[in-house]
């Protein structure tokens, strides 16, 4: 009597509807549109999910600021480091399926695998790179290559690195853990990890929009995001194409938040979505499992002081007396947040296309707070004040300055160290006075603005950036005689330029009306392929190949001349577009540069230089001037 | 007299008891061979940096520089139009590669400056090829390295370094070791290694090769700090500028120490040599003072005695100076032979004429001036009295012995008393030397404890009480702010934490006058430092927004003193400090200051320190501490070891202490030969009296242990008398060693286990040493008693 009142209770809880109030989506509403209107995101998508259902989903905004299109439901958005946890369910399949051991040490699937101190290295385990314990670095260096050839090169690339600490100890946020468990899962299962997970995790799930890896992203029209600015400014060319490491594994997914939606199904019911099962309940609880502990957010920001745990590829916490899972995303330009409420079995996801992660919280309500309360609303509670920091912003200065002194700080200052290379390079800040005599700064990568502040000084060489991003101290330095010469922001080093004479550029006008800039000693002549300067005082040749056929004519190069030796292939970022330069050597000791366009690939500069020590730079100044001369077709944008 | 009768006498010396003599003459063999070495050295410490730099026309100036911030074609043409100057080389493109190289799969943790060679005028800035096929420049590929890698990290021609650049790494060859003649010295870092033109395009970006070398040659090199000054004064000059002097001073730093140390140990050992001639002349005369008397009664004159005297000590000089010269000059030769031939110097323009002569005639005059006046007194003695005096010797102990048996006094040890008391002035002589090389160990032994000592008397070093030092990191996603790391730490107090000191590094601008501008690294603390336990020199801890403590280089630099105030530059905002105290650190030889936050804060609001030094509490063990942590903590901190305990402080203070035993046993030697010279002498001096000791029953065992008692009532005497002088006078000494690397008191750490260890060792190596030379005792033999 006992099981059949039993099953009659499990049959009506499997099949009663889910018992949301009518008035939850409307709460919803108002409380997301109440943050549309007083917040700076442009655009947004969420999604609320309960049991099994969405029961609530809807956009917000714009998908971008320049243009008319509404932020859709649809719109693929960057999920950026939510990545992790499908790279996690992806190694707990394996686990499964008896393939993988979350904690055999990853050599025993990457033979390769292994740091300068081999010894440490040896001690990673797969589960300690889902957990973000390997202690290796934060972020991969920067390759050209993508996808699992991508992440090969980054295995290689750690032979060079050293691990600092002992693995398994302590809480290390990494994208490289991640990108190396994609290499395991590619080396164990034979598919690339977008294969894999196309096949395991998106087709199951129906995530029918999501994609991974660049070229991926090229087949589709993605949002590109908002940098910071006094406003949102919308972004043009993201630098993901240089980040190769990133993809797939670390944090370089795209999906829709309807996508989403099914992948939170699926973590709240213990693995399945629909008829389809992808993980088994044990391994959802090891991905839900702390492994690890770290400061939460403080009472200061608007946290409870408590710890965060992590579990794998997911963060445990108690917010507001009760146990949430979490993870955040964060490109510099786009931004989600994802949050489960598993004993209310409830979930929500948000898709940013600005990166509310570093978004100034004493002005706008942060990510993870909206994401907290969509779940307290959802459960009839009401929402918390949970991320909404207590303290004010404790700077407020305005440092006087008079205006010769303002003078002092006025110019360019390129990039010059600190930071990860890859994702700076070619970035400068211009220092200017506006109409109201304040400074102000504005970031560029190239010609893009890439980020906008107002210098607010509090003392003469210390400021803090006034946009909409939380505020950054910036300091400034002097040389001996007072010159500003130099900008510290961010631990990268931004160094003042000297002014480029430009008087002694001159226009050259190809046919296909692309004008290249040379200085006036060099000789100029226009070819069937593009262009070649010459200059007879350091005997250095530029040939220019601006043409479609550029690939054979750069074999006929490398056939024609006997390469003896080649360099590293570095970025460069020059006007408005990412290089690849690579120096070889050929007979007579002369030595040949290829600058390759990254994106425009019918676009190449080659160098010949026979007395290249002392002349390396000036070639690199002169190419400077032809790119900032020549016209690029621009990437076709959403619209 | 003849030089016959002067030549008899002294080989009737020398034929009755050579083993003094032989003493003497190495005792002086080895003084002239110390100090003519140690002036040598001293002489010629910089001559091969000198030779080289001209041989190789190297730059007196070598800038440094930014070509986004200077024109190169500015510089080079200023320079070229200064009538000082000779040559202006070609701009080079360099990059300091500070990541790790890779090196046999293995971490090269050095920094290097890979410059490309390519020097327009191959007549200057040359380079010597040590090792490697010879050609004017690297091919692409290929690395040249200063010559001492080969010695200092086992590279080999033909090894491959992986240079970390652009997230790859790029193979270089190693092709050749160099003599670069700006770089002789190893202490540089980084020191620079050369590759091909254009090989710096092979790895580096092209925003990376703006980094450029121009050398610079003068007609005279004293011309370079006006030129310089009138350079600085032209241009606001951001980049580097390294002289020549440095260039030198770095080559020659170490070889001018180790001359000094050895100029040191000369004057000792000569003293020493000079108390040996005397005390043994003095005993000659005395053993002697019969024939003495009969010689004069023959019509020896007063000098005719006193140049017996002094034609011994010019034999022995004659054959003890020029075997050390000669020493000297095979250990010179072997020293700097090495580095010479590394140098391709043949023809070093060293005379050591100058030096040998000098040492010679020094220790020559001063041994004869001993020798003449020791002699005096015999040369003035009259027959009569000389022929009377062996009496004295005799003043019948046999009486004072039955005494002493009778009081139950050791014999053995009231004979030693006796021997002391008779031959007091050879006593004193033995005691002195035994005294100087007390002190000598005792100064090792102590500097050694303190270098040891170092991590439990950090303090006083200027470092943190602390176990290891935490940082906080803001560049994560949830940084900690200073507040609440502290809160969370003050947490560990009760279980683990005995002290956190919260301070960070800045550095400010202090104002010399209007016009002159010295930046300055120093810490600002974030807690009174009173609570610190670091501790002044004079004065007090800074406490008010309005004070500053220098450090001892510093406030010399600037001829300040506690009470004087001065100007500083802070966050580019000019303000009056008052130096409240100067303390020493020698983690910044000497350079340095110490401020409040609130000084920073007044003007920063934003500041916050960073750095954390943290002492466990007794009981707790660090690592593990450590350890846990970082598992609290993760992202939010880093931890490194306390600075005491890293590689290079634990390297510098193993080699001090390496240094400090090889001096300690290095004056042992001398002492022992003194000690052993002494005893042949005693026993021959007191043969008579030895003679009759054995007819009374003293048996060959407690003749010896009269004579090694004696030795050893005298170091006692000296150690009681020496203790407590030495531990004045070393902490004086110490103080004046350590200045040089920016400590003015000496934390001198007195170990009275080490000491006694010390002691210990020196006796029970005099013990043997006099026990082995009073063997002759054995062969006492009463029947010469009968003879006198």
């Amino acid at each position: 009597m006992k099981i059949s009142i039993y099953r009659i209770v499990c049959l009506f809880v499997l099949v009663s509807p889910i018992k949301v109030s009518s008035q939850v989506p409307e709460e919803l509403d108002s409380y997301l549109e109440h943050i549309f209107q007083n917040h700076v995101i442009p655009g947004f998508s969420v999604v609320v999910v309960k049991n099994d259902r969405i029961i609530y989903k809807r956009a917000f905004g714009k998908e971008r600021l320049d243009k008319n299109k509404p932020f859709h439901t649809t719109t693929v958005s960057a999920i950026g480091s939510l990545t992790k946890s499908i790279t996690a369910i992806a190694v707990m399949q394996l686990v499964e399926k008896g393939i993988l051991s979350l904690d055999e040490p990853v050599v025993k699937y990457l033979p390769e695998f292994r740091t300068a101190n081999k010894i440490m290295s040896d001690k990673v385990t797969v589960r300690m790179l889902l957990n973000n314990t390997a202690g290796l670095n934060a972020d991969p260096p920067a390759t050209m290559e993508r996808s699992s050839i991508a992440l090969a090169h980054l295995n290689t690339s750690l032979n060079k690195t050293f691990l600092t600490q002992e693995p398994g100890i302590s809480y290390k946020y990494s994208n490289t853990d991640f990108s190396i468990a994609g290499l395991v899962i590619n080396r164990v299962t034979g598919l690339s990890f977008e294969d894999y997970v196309s096949k395991n995790i998106y087709a199951p799930l129906k995530m029918t929009n999501s994609i991974l890896g660049v070229d991926g992203h090229k087949k589709q029209n993605l949002l590109r995001g908002h940098y910071f600015g006094r406003q949102p400014l919308p972004a043009n060319n993201a630098p993901f194409a240089i980040s190769g490491e990133y993809v797939p594994a670390g944090s370089l997914a795209y999906a829709t938040i309807e996508d989403l939606a099914h992948y939170l199904i699926a973590l709240l019911n213990n693995g399945k979505f629909r008829e389809r099962k992808i993980l088994t309940k044990e391994s959802v609880e090891q991905l839900f499992t702390p492994n690890i502990s770290f400061p939460g957010l403080s009472k200061n920001d608007g946290g409870d002081g408590q710890i965060y745990r992590y579990g794998l590829g997911w963060m445990i916490s108690n917010i507001d007396g009760r146990e949430v899972i979490h993870h955040g995303g964060s490109t510099g330009t786009m931004s989600s947040f994802t949050m489960l409420d598993r004993k209310n079995k409830t979930a929500t996801s948000l898709l940013f296309n600005l990166d509310l992660t570093f978004i100034d919280t004493h002005k706008y309500i942060p990510h993870y707070s909206i994401a907290n309360n969509l779940l307290h609303i959802v459960n009839g509670e009401k929402p918390s004040s949970y991320g909404i920091p207590i303290r004010t912003d404790p700077i407020q200065n305005n440092f006087g300055l008079s205006s010769k002194e303002r003078g002092r700080y006025l110019g360019e200052y390129r990039y010059s160290q600190g930071g990860l290379p890859w994702m700076n390079f070619g970035t400068s800040i211009k220092v200017f006075s506006n109409a109201s005599k304040m400074l102000m700064a504005k970031v560029f990568r190239a010609n893009d603005a890439v980020g906008e502040f107002k210098v607010d000084l509090v003392t003469p060489r210390v400021a803090v950036t006034r946009n909409i991003a939380a505020p950054e101290e910036i300091r400034f330095y002097n040389s001996p005689q007072g010159n500003i010469n130099a900008i510290q922001w961010q631990g990268k080093l931004y160094e003042k330029r000297k002014e480029v004479d430009k008087l002694n550029l001159f226009a050259h006008d190809l046919k296909d009306s692309t004008t290249i800039y040379l200085p006036k000693n060099w000789k100029f002549e226009e070819t069937e392929y593009g262009f070649k300067a010459h200059n007879d005082t350091i005997k250095s040749t530029i040939i220019g190949l601006l043409h479609e056929n550029k690939n054979p004519l750069k074999s006929t190069f490398l056939e024609k001349y006997q390469i003896k030796s080649k360099g590293l292939t570095s970025l460069e970022s020059i006007s408005v577009m990412s290089w690849k330069k690579q120096s070889f050597e050929i007979q007579n000791k002369r030595l040949l540069t290829f600058f390759e366009s990254v994106e425009a690939s019918n676009k190449m500069l080659v160098l010949f230089n026979s007395q290249a020590s002392q002349h390396t730079k000036i070639l690199s100044d002169v190419v400077d001037t032809i790119i900032d001369g020549l016209s690029f077709p621009s990437i076709p944008l959403a619209d | 007299m003849k030089i016959k009768s002067l030549y008899l006498v002294n080989k009737q010396r020398f034929k009755s008891t050579i083993t003094p003599y032989v003493l003497q003459t190495l005792a002086i063999l080895l003084a002239t061979f110390v100090l003519s070495l140690a002036l040598s050295l001293l002489w010629v410490a910089d001559k091969p940096f000198d030779t080289t730099f001209e041989k190789l026309k190297a730059s007196h100036l070598l800038l440094l520089f930014d070509i986004e911030k200077h024109s190169e074609d500015e510089l080079t043409q200023w320079f070229s139009n200064q009538k000082e100057v000779e040559f202006v080389g070609n701009s080079q493109p360099y990059t300091i590669i500070t990541e790790p190289f890779l090196f046999k799969k293995n971490k090269l943790d050095v920094d290097i400056q890979i410059t490309e060679r390519t020097e327009k005028d191959i007549s200057y800035d040359q380079l010597i090829l040590f090792k490697g096929v010879k050609k004017n420049e690297p091919e692409i590929g290929e690395i040249w390295l200063p010559y001492h890698y080969e010695h200092n990290h086992g590279i080999a021609l033909g090894d491959v370094l992986g240079i970390p650049a652009n997230g790859g790494i790029y193979e270089v060859k190693v092709t050749a070791f160099v003599i670069d003649p700006h770089y002789l010295s190893n202490i540089f870092n980084p020191t620079r290694a050369w590759v091909a033109p254009g090989q710096l395009s092979f790895f580096l970006t092209t925003k990376d090769l703006k980094n450029r070398s121009i050398g610079i040659r003068l007609k005279q090199s004293e011309h370079l700090n006006t030129i310089y000054k009138r350079f600085i004064g032209v241009f606001d000059y951001s980049g580097i500028g390294l002289k020549f002097e440095l260039f030198k001073s770095a080559y020659a730093s170490f070889s001018k120490l180790l001359s000094l140390i050895l100029l040191f140990l000369g004057v000792v050992i000569l003293l020493i040599t000079l108390l040996l001639i005397g005390t043994n002349i003095k005993t000659q005369m005395l053993s002697e003072i019969k024939q003495i008397g009969i010689l004069k009664s023959l019509g020896f004159s007063k000098w005719n005695i006193i140049a017996s005297y002094l034609f011994q000590s010019v034999v022995l000089l004659l054959a003890a100076v020029p075997i050390g010269l000669l020493l000297s000059n095979i250990c010179l030769k072997l020293l700097m032979g090495s580095t010479l031939s590394q140098l391709g110097i043949t023809n070093l323009s060293f005379n050591g004429s100058l030096i040998y002569a000098t040492t010679a005639i020094l220790i020559s005059i001063l041994v004869i001036i001993v020798s003449l006046v020791v002699s005096w007194k015999a040369g003035k003695m009259k027959p009569m009295i000389a022929l009377r005096l062996p009496n004295i010797q005799s003043s019948n102990p046999i009486k004072k012995f039955r005494i002493a048996i009778e009081k139950g006094f050791p014999l053995t040890s009231w004979v030693s008393v006796h021997f002391i008391r008779t031959s007091f002035l050879a006593s004193l002589v033995l005691a002195g030397s035994m005294l100087t090389t007390l002190f000598i160990i005792l100064f090792s032994t102590t500097m050694y404890t303190s270098f040891d000592q170092l991590k439990e008397n950090k303090s006083s070093w200027g470092f943190e009480e602390s176990d290891f030092m935490l940082y906080r990191k803001s560049s994560v996603v949830l940084p900690l702010s200073h507040p609440e790391l502290m809160e969370i730490l003050k947490g560990h107090k009760k279980t683990a934490i005995e002290q956190i000191i919260p301070y960070h590094h800045i550095s400010l601008n202090i104002l010399n006058n209007e016009s002159e501008k010295e930046s300055v690294f120093g810490k600002v603390y974030s807690l009174d430092i009173n609570n610190t336990g670091l501790k002044n020199l004079k004065g007090k801890h800074p406490v008010t927004k309005n004070e500053i403590a220098l450090c001892i280089g510093t406030a010399k630099n600037l001829d300040k003193r506690v009470g004087d105030s001065v100007q500083v530059e802070i966050e580019g905002v000019k303000k009056t400090l008052m130096i409240s105290g100067v303390y020493q650190d020698i983690s910044a030889f000497g350079q340095g200051f110490r401020i409040q936050q609130q000084v920073v804060s007044s003007f920063n609001p934003l500041f916050e320190p960073s750095s954390y030094a943290i002492r466990a509490k007794t009981g707790i063990e660090p690592k593990k501490f450590q350890q846990q942590l970082l598992s609290e903590l993760g992202e939010t901190i880093s931890i490194e070891e306390e600075i005491t305990e890293r590689a290079s402080i634990m390297g510098l203070v193993s080699g001090l202490k390496t240094g400090f035993i090889s001096i300690s046993l290095l004056f042992i030697i001398p002492c022992l030969v003194l000690v052993s010279n002494d005893i042949v002498l005693q026993t021959k001096k007191n043969e008579l009296v030895l003679s009759k000791l054995k007819t009374i029953g003293f048996t060959s065992l407690q003749l010896r242990a009269v004579i090694v008692q004696r030795v050893v009532i005298l170091f006692s005497i000296a150690l009681v008398i020496g203790l407590p002088i030495c531990f004045l006078v070393v902490p004086f000494i110490a103080n004046i060693l350590a200045t040089g690397i920016g400590i003015a008191s000496f934390p001198l750490v007195i170990s009275s286990y080490n000491v006694a260890i010390a002691i210990c060792v020196l006796l029970l190596t005099i013990f043997p040493i006099g026990w082995f030379s009073s063997r002759k005792l054995q062969k006492i033999d009463p029947r010469k008693l009968v003879e006198v």
